[in-house]
């Protein structure tokens, strides 16, 4: 009984929502898109096209 | 299914990556622009050595001034071992071998292809920067694997070409 | 010591020795990037070294590690004993005399065809019957967990499958479905042609076999780690698992997506049309996507740790982990090498851009950060707990289990960002040396191939460590009862909501509709070639 009450009021206890994990996790997405556009761009297009 | 409001958010900026990444690739590719090497012809590795156009491996420059290299991968070297081609012309490499597979990669450029016993690898690539270029195999192709390697010179002036190779 | 047990440590050993030796390979090729010059390192030596390094630590460590683990999961998840004991006994017995036959033939330098084994490259039959008998041992261990998990749905048909046995069950469908590809190369083309049965082999037909397994192979890797991630970690942290169905997504999107991948590691052969390229490219972009959602969930469930632990801020719950337990630091740790790994291999699998990394060094220090962290240092972390578990023993010299992750960490980012970049500047991969006839191009990677030198001496500080350990422990650690290994809470139980999520029958199928459309029509439009095949060569 005591469990179930512990369990539905936990996310109240945290905080409702993990905004640390937000904001690590966005930092990283932006990251990954910027590194990988930027090898992209500066490094893969200028070293040439391929064609059959 | 309950999902946390945060943890959704992410879920579409993932999406989003992931879609950036898929237009990317797609206008390099409906563009034309890149294609891997993906040539479809197929040769009998034991007829390579003797064959009519790779048994005599060289350049050949178009009246364009396009030109065609034809390599013939060989435990341990590429054939010819140094190789001119003209800065700014499309250059089609056909490459062919009678023993293992191999790799064709001239280093630090685009110019990077798997030669596979049976098949004909082709691609075409423009090099706009004259100068001296390190080709190497990156397929392990035994013992030898780590000295078989060529050169490849870019020339700014074509007409040194002519001639130099066969 | 129940009898289960014994049969899960009897795979952990034999997964503990091959990565002991692998290790000691391993420190060859680091000395040959350092180029020093020594009496041992030949030619041959590095070759066969490198052969013996890439079988043992990616098919048998991982495999072994990864069937002890399944049978372990599935009795603590269950609460009962596997069923069909024998047949896993008998397993374990075929895995490892196929184990002990290739890596026989490699030690004895008939083999050194890497552990890709590109035919026409020609290694003793030991090693390709071998090679078939450990994944036909694999396969016992399949069937008697699919057993288990049938004999316990039939007792309990309401209940929702425990996530860890439901991560097991993804790891398992997806190495059936693998391991069809390099079933057929083996049988109908590897080992009839080391026999002398047939003089030639097509070589990209037995690419695309070989990939058909080479690509879900890395999930057949990675899927127990993430179980590991998200089953035990967050219990270690201190904390519960942030969302039980988002686990289960993620377990399901591999299962439907692993497979039909294979022609990215194609993407530079003749032979192969460049549409047929493109479709892999495309579904291995996707797989990008449960790898994100992991990301989260693992780390809100550190954040909920920490929160429970009493922080308030943004980011002061990281400082609430318990940094100084192997077990979650060695996770900690490989999820943020993981981060660059995944980076890297959404290049590598960007159709075009592959171009500039093909079997370059990129290659090699990309999947030292994925198989070789991700994975394995999630698995000599959960060693810490398992071999006590399964022993009934004190963790023993436990400050080296501490420092172990730690010195992986830092080996492997020295290593791996150096290979990324000798990569870029056009180093290949599995070189003995580089002279190139004292080209200025191979003089650049000099800097490079240091560091990853002495990245390499990490690595192997931090393997002696972890085999420190393990022997310690299992066989001079204190006998007393130990602490059960418990799985995480989810926060939310997971009810029977989405229950579509457990039933595997459906998302089997959709994955064997997905390799097909992948793999028929162009091995059949294959087959329609006038094809020549090659010989054998065994230079080495």
């Amino acid at each position: 009984m005591s469990d179930d009450r512990v369990e539905s009021s936990e996310p109240v206890e945290i905080g409702s929502h993990p905004k640390g994990t937000l904001a690590i996790v966005a930092v990283y997405g932006a990251l990954f898109l910027l590194a990988w556009l930027v090898l992209y761009f500066f490094v893969f297009v200028p070293r040439g096209t391929l064609t059959p | 299914m309950h999902v946390d409001l945060y943890e959704r958010i992410w879920m579409w900026g993932a999406t989003a990556i992931i879609v950036v990444f898929l237009i990317s690739i797609g206008v390099t590719t409906f563009s034309q622009a890149f294609v891997p090497p993906s040539h479809i012809e197929t040769i009998d590795p034991d007829e390579v050595r003797s064959h009519s156009e790779f048994g005599e491996p060289g350049v050949t420059i178009h009246a364009d001034g396009s030109a065609t290299v034809v390599v013939q991968a060989i435990m341990y070297a590429f054939l010819p071992r140094e190789i001119h081609v003209p800065r700014g012309q499309p250059v089609t490499f056909r490459i062919a071998t009678p023993d293992l597979i191999h790799g064709f990669q001239i280093a630090q450029t685009n110019g990077n292809a798997m030669v596979v016993p049976g098949y004909v690898t082709q691609f075409t690539t423009v090099f706009e920067e004259a100068g001296e270029y390190l080709i190497v195999c990156n397929e392990y192709c035994g013992i030898g694997h780590h000295n078989m390697f060529g050169t490849l010179i870019v020339e700014e002036n074509p007409s040194a070409i002519t001639g130099a190779e066969r | 010591m129940i009898p289960s047990h014994r049969l899960a440590l009897a795979n952990l050993w034999v997964a503990v020795s091959a990565f002991t030796i692998a290790s000691a390979m391993a420190l060859m090729q680091a000395l040959s990037r350092a180029d020093l010059d020594l009496p041992f390192r030949t030619p041959k030596m590095y070759y066969l070294s490198v052969t013996a390094h890439g079988v043992l630590m990616a098919i048998v460590f991982t495999t072994f590690f990864i069937m002890a683990l399944g049978y372990f999961f599935t009795e603590r998840a269950f609460h009962r004993s596997i069923e069909q004991r024998t047949v896993g006994w008998i397993s374990f017995g075929v895995a490892t005399l196929g184990t002990l036959m290739a890596s026989g033939a490699i030690l004895l330098g008939k083999a050194s065809v890497l552990y890709t084994f590109y035919p026409p490259l020609k290694a003793h039959p030991l090693f390709y019957i071998g090679a078939t008998l450990l994944i036909v041992g694999s396969w016992g261990w399949s069937w008697v967990l699919i057993r288990t998990y049938l004999v316990w749905k039939r007792e309990n048909p309401e209940s929702r499958t425990p996530l860890a046995v439901h991560g097991m069950l993804a790891t398992i469908i997806v190495w059936l479905l693998a391991t069809v590809g390099v079933a057929a190369e083996a049988l109908l083309l590897l080992i009839p042609w080391s026999l002398g049965f047939t003089e030639k082999i097509d070589p990209i037909l037995a690419r695309m076999l070989f990939w058909w397994f080479g690509h879900p192979l890395v999930y057949f890797w990675l899927i127990p780690a993430y179980v590991i991630w998200y089953t035990i970690t967050p219990k270690v942290a201190g904390g519960k698992l942030f969302s039980d169905p988002l686990a289960r997504l993620v377990f399901v999107m591999f299962i439907v997506l692993s497979t039909p991948v294979g022609f990215h590691h194609q993407l530079m052969d003749p032979g192969v049309d460049a549409t047929w390229k493109l479709f892999h490219v495309f579904n291995t972009q996707l797989i990008i996507f449960p790898s994100m959602l992991t990301a989260f969930t693992i780390i809100a469930s550190f954040e909920v740790a920490g929160r429970l632990k009493g922080a308030r801020g943004w980011f002061d719950w990281l400082e609430k982990l318990p940094w100084g337990d192997p077990a979650f630091s060695s996770v900690a740790l490989a999820m943020m090498i993981f981060a660059i790994g995944g980076w890297g291999g959404a290049i590598n699998a960007a159709y075009g851009m592959n171009a500039m990394v093909h079997n370059t060094a990129w290659v090699q220090g990309h999947f030292h950060l994925t198989v070789g962290t991700a994975t394995a240092l999630t698995f000599m972390g959960f060693s810490y707990r398992l071999m006590p578990a399964l022993t009934g023993r004190d963790l023993e010299l436990g400050l080296l289990a501490i420092i172990q992750p730690y010195l992986w960490f830092m080996g492997m980012l020295l290593f791996s960002i150096s290979n990324h970049l000798t990569g870029l500047q056009g180093m290949p991969r599995r070189i003995y040396q580089f002279q190139y006839g004292g080209s200025e191009i191979a003089q650049q990677w000099l800097p490079g191939t240091g560091i990853s030198a002495v990245g390499g001496l990490f690595l192997f500080g931090s393997a002696l460590c972890f085999a420190a350990v393990m022997l310690g422990t299992g066989l001079a650690g204190t006998k007393r009862p130990q602490k059960e290994i418990d799985f995480a809470e989810p926060i939310e139980p997971p009810g029977h909501k989405a229950m579509i999520l457990d039933n595997m029958k459906v998302w089997t199928a959709i994955a064997i509709v997905l390799v097909i459309a992948a793999y028929a029509l162009p091995i059949i439009q294959h087959l329609q070639l006038e094809r020549f095949g090659a010989r054998g060569l065994s230079p080495f």
